[in-house]
């Protein structure tokens, strides 16, 4: 088993951007949880505020750090899973979960000594 | 209280992680001792393999399609995070800062949705 990152992508012309009413995308992310949830797969899983709502930190090579109001850099980041999974999973649950969300995800594996700091998530 | 994602951005083209012993030693003891003392905040924090181990899915006519490869060119990409309770909007972005200056490299704070 490995943990994986399943970063939800929402480029302005993905086709979540483009349907009007998204009630079918969330019954079926709803029904892409459950299904992670049964395989024993589901670690974490939530969306994101808006990138305005985020505050970015800049490091200067004098070990100084200055705020910034809103995202680091322009992102289309939207929300994410975290996911426990054999390797030869990974890449069908990120799919299921691209069809299901109707955008682009990306999948990324974490280096191994994540779980070491893992807890038992609410 | 609400939950956080603390993105830890690396710069892979010009400051890869991982490149210098001594300094990578410091700051994870300098990471260590943050995690320690707000570690009932923390939910998950991990460090990801670089951007080359990403597989992108893109639907195309609503089937999903793997390619390798991370989603976006960028040279600077989120190489880590954390996933932290907090009481306040202050209280989170306080620690993003205290988490910047432990792991040396920029790090962003962004509300995750209230369930």
């Amino acid at each position: 088993m490995a943990l994986y990152l399943v970063a939800a992508q929402h480029r302005a012309d993905s086709p979540f951007n483009l349907l009007e009413d998204h009630t079918q995308v969330w019954r079926d992310l709803t029904d892409f949880d459950d299904e992670l949830r049964a395989a024993g797969a589901l670690v974490f899983s939530r969306g994101l505020e808006e990138p305005d709502a985020a505050v970015a930190f800049r490091t200067h090579a004098d070990g100084s750090v200055a705020r910034q109001e809103g995202p680091y850099a322009p992102t289309t980041l939207a929300g994410m899973w975290i996911i426990d999974c054999p390797e030869q999973d990974a890449e069908r649950w990120a799919q299921r979960c691209a069809a299901a969300h109707r955008c682009d995800v990306e999948l990324r594996p974490f280096q191994p000594h994540v779980s070491d700091q893992l807890k038992e998530l609410p | 209280m609400a939950r956080y994602l603390f993105s830890v951005v690396h710069d892979y083209a010009n400051n890869p992680p991982m490149a210098d012993p001594v300094a990578d030693a410091e700051m994870f003891d300098r990471v260590g001792a943050f995690n320690e003392s707000i570690k009932d905040q923390i939910l998950l924090m991990g460090g990801l393999y670089a951007p080359d181990s990403a597989t992108t899915c893109s639907v195309i006519n609503g089937e999903a399609i793997a390619t390798d490869g991370p989603y976006t060119e960028s040279k600077e990409l989120i190489g880590g995070l954390w996933i932290i309770d907090a009481a306040s909007h202050d209280e989170a972005v306080e620690l993003g800062k205290r988490a910047t200056q432990a792991c040396g490299v920029p790090v962003e704070v962004r509300p995750f949705h209230e369930l």
